[in-house]
């Protein structure tokens, strides 16, 4: 997905700004209703208590803002401001609030920040939810909120610590003993489940690769770390008779503040790296211009840390091509995952990946987002590139039928008409020798004798025209003996001093002889030069053909280029008054 | 004389097997692919077998090769290939391995019965035979500088000859010379051309071809 479109971001800046100075006057406010004495709660139980509570809220708060605008797909930002809010309404079961509504409100939502806390980071940067996240999240409500904040409120279980108190509104009994009773039952079962979201937690972490495990430890593993410290402090209340403020509850609490902080600057972190991400995808923006071609692919590798990644564009309704213009399929080896780009209802193009790589999806539309330019670019390469690929193909094709063709009639006309008048000529002998044989003496045979003498001599020069015509045509030497004798043949010819001064000696494929015989033999023709002289040799899998051509008057050359470019080789010509000076090089590495 | 006449064109084969009858030679037998011919010759033992360079199945060097196999297996019997193809190429590669004794005539040749009889009494003596034509293609390769230029016109025709793969007696004959003045002439042509000069008939031949066609 592009993010460039997103019309809605100052909307959400504006209101995220809004929600946070409303959490900060929460949280002022709850610290200050804490801090009213008789000031019992953990919170307030020694000094600096209050300030660290503060400040981890304000924290949690924050960076649920920041996620609120940065990730609004997310789940994260919304359930850290509530986990904020859960976290300040400690402050309000103070006995000194002296507001009954708020009271009541606090003693129900004061336990439920380990409950939301998870719900967060569990289902932290991922879109599937796991039926196991699914039961831990629900669970931890049902815990959190249900047996540790209104079960023990409607039972009025700590009223009896709390003479001072303001009116419970929902509680319905005052007995202090079957609410003591369900509180350790409580505190068993919430160390219980703290120890199975830590469960959970781990084996997520174990499960994700690569870039998502970078951005997603930062927040759960000082999550799991505040869900494991309400885990003790539960075990270790579930252990108590009474309660009061011990010291492994003063620890318990200071280690959750602390994670919370840890928790939110990690979150903020992964801005920090999208940030750094964008930047440097800036960057190859920016190199873009003098890159070598499948740059991108490179980078996105480097990037994304999947040295495997594939980039791919479709080209014009057909396959997928690579930047080369290469087709190619994606998505068939297992474990690879492929997403398509859209741009304005397009698919510009196709990224295969590691499966792993698929939930770190903002990163990944982070990276496209910034390379879109880029993205574009290789693109349009891409196309083209496989256009001409097809184009190269198809006179490939051209040449190669054409080639063929002359090869069949060379055939045709050795085989066949060659053959029939060297037979003809035979026959003709044949009648002389006949007509000598009779011993005719007369005039008549003598007329018959000169006639056939006659006929059998034009007979033997339509026999060499034909051959030096089918030689034309396609010299046999060149299909059977490669391209140094047909060359040689060229150079007895003697139309024009044909000057060989290298030869490949060894045989090359038959389509690279057969372009670069015909380039040498027909170049002399196309620019009607009065002498050729040749260099033809094979350096680095490529043959290079030196042809120096004198006397010529100009030369039409797209033919030779055809034939060049239908094997992938260039040509290049120097023209300079009466010479035309031909550079062709054909790959031909075997 | 007994020869074997191979090639795939009825036509000619019993057209050529004719006229040689009727010029005195004793053809043997005839065949019409390689396989055949080298049966022939090994059941026959002929004196030369005449075979077209293009035969089934391809029609590409069927017969070429089959004349490697005959010379190579039995140096005794001549081979005369006969082809379509003025590439000096073709000729040289039957030359190569077994100059004496192999011949090289572009078919255009077969009903010049005197060209054909004369190249098979020369392979039965144990000459080379070359087409004219393909040695005067050669002759007219350009060269850089070209010492040809320096040879007197008799030179070249004596040159022409070595090429066509005659023997000294031979030339002599032809050109109305003494042997002696043949001597001269071919030991002032190898001069001029920078040649070894070998006793050997044979390995004078492909000294001069390959000289001719390294341009």
């Amino acid at each position: 997905m592009w993010h460039d479109a997103d019309a809605m971001r100052p909307q959400r800046v504006s209101f995220a700004v809004g929600l946070f100075a409303a959490l900060v006057a929460v949280g002022l406010g709850s610290a200050w209703l804490a801090s009213l004495p008789p000031a019992i709660a953990v919170g307030t139980s020694y000094p600096g208590a209050l300030l660290l509570g503060l400040a981890s809220g304000l924290a949690l708060a924050a960076a649920g803002c920041v996620a609120i605008v940065a990730y609004p797909d997310e789940q994260f930002g919304r359930l850290s401001v509530v986990a904020s809010l859960s976290w300040f309404a400690t402050g309000w079961t103070s006995p000194g609030v002296g507001i009954a509504v708020l009271f009541t409100a606090g003693l129900m939502l004061s336990a439920a920040t380990p409950a939301v806390l998870a719900h967060a980071i569990l289902t932290y940067r991922t879109a599937r939810k796991e039926s196991s996240v699914r039961v831990v999240v629900i669970a931890g409500y049902a815990v959190c909120v249900g047996l540790l904040g209104v079960l023990p409120t409607i039972v009025r279980a700590t009223d009896a610590a709390c003479a001072a108190c303001p009116a419970n509104l929902i509680g319905m009994t005052a007995e202090p003993a079957l609410g003591r009773a369900l509180l350790q039952v409580a505190h068993v079962v919430a160390a219980g489940w703290a120890g199975a979201v830590i469960a959970v937690g781990v084996r997520m972490t174990i499960r994700t690769t690569g870039a998502a495990r970078r951005t997603l430890v930062p927040v759960l593993a000082p999550g799991l770390v505040a869900v494991a410290a309400f885990g003790i402090d539960s075990i270790s209340s579930a252990g108590r008779p009474s309660a009061g403020i011990a010291l492994v509850d003063r620890a318990a609490w200071t280690i959750q503040a602390g994670a919370l902080i840890v928790l939110a600057a990690g979150s903020v972190l992964r801005i920090a790296r999208a940030r750094r991400t964008r930047s440097a995808v800036a960057r190859i923006v920016l190199e873009l211009a003098g890159t070598d071609e499948g740059g991108l692919q490179e980078r996105l590798r480097g990037l994304l840390g999947d040295p495997e990644l594939v980039l791919a564009y479709p080209a014009g309704g057909g396959p997928l091509v690579t930047v080369l213009g290469e087709p190619t399929v994606l998505g068939t080896a297992p474990g690879r995952r492929v997403t398509p780009l859209v741009r304005g209802g397009e698919v510009v193009a196709a990224v295969e990946r590691r499966e792993g790589i698929a939930e770190d999806a903002d990163r990944m539309s982070e990276i496209i987002g910034a390379a879109g330019l880029a993205l574009e670019h290789e693109r349009l390469v891409a196309v083209s590139r496989a256009r001409l690929a097809e184009l190269r193909a198809s006179r490939a094709r051209v040449v190669d039928a054409n080639d063929r063709e002359r090869r069949r009639l060379e055939r045709d006309l050795h085989d066949g008409a060659q053959q029939r008048l060297a037979g003809l000529a035979l026959a003709i002998r044949l009648a002389r020798s006949n007509l000598s044989n009779i011993g005719g003496q007369g005039d008549e045979e003598h007329g018959q004798e000169a006639t056939l003498e006659a006929a059998e001599s034009e007979l033997r020069a339509t026999i060499a025209d034909v051959r030096d015509i089918a030689h034309g045509i396609y010299p046999a030497a060149l299909a059977d003996m490669g391209i140094g004798p047909a060359l040689g043949a060229l150079a007895e010819d003697g139309r024009i001093p044909f000057h060989l001064d290298a030869i490949p000696a060894e045989r090359l494929s038959p389509a690279v002889e057969s372009a670069a015989y015909f380039v040498i033999s027909e170049a002399p023709a196309v620019s009607g030069a009065q002498s050729a002289r040749v260099r033809a040799s094979v350096e680095r899998g490529l043959l290079c053909i030196d042809l120096q051509l004198d006397g010529a008057h100009g030369a039409d050359l797209t033919e030779l280029e055809d034939r060049v470019g239908a094997v992938d080789g260039t040509l290049a010509a120097d023209v300079r008054g009466g010479s035309v000076h031909l550079t062709a090089e054909i790959p031909c590495a075997s | 004389m007994r020869v074997v006449i191979a090639d795939d064109e009825l036509l000619l084969r019993e057209g050529l097997a004719r006229l040689l009858a009727e010029a005195g030679v004793d053809v043997i037998a005839t065949a019409s692919t390689a396989d055949d011919l080298l049966r022939r010759v090994e059941v026959m033992r002929p004196d030369v077998a005449i075979v077209d360079i293009r035969m089934p199945p391809t029609h590409t060097d069927e017969g070429l090769q089959a004349a490697e196999e005959i010379r190579s297996r039995h140096p005794e019997i001549g081979v005369l290939v006969l082809s379509h193809h003025v590439e000096s190429a073709y000729a040289m590669r039957l030359l190569e391995e077994h100059p004496g004794g192999s011949g090289y005539l572009l078919k255009d040749r077969i009903s010049d019965v005197a060209v054909l009889t004369d190249a098979l009494g020369r392979l039965v003596d144990g000459e080379s035979v070359v087409d004219p034509t393909i040695v005067s293609r050669l002759l007219r390769r350009p060269r850089e500088p070209d010492p040809l230029a320096e040879l007197t016109p008799r030179e070249r025709e004596v040159l022409t000859l070595i090429a066509e793969g005659r023997s000294n007696p031979a030339i002599g004959e032809r050109l109305g010379l003494s042997p002696k003045t043949v001597e001269t002439h071919i030991r002032a042509i190898f001069m001029k051309l920078g040649l070894e000069e070998g006793r050997d008939d044979h390995r004078r031949v492909m000294a001069v071809l390959a000289w001719l066609r390294s341009g």
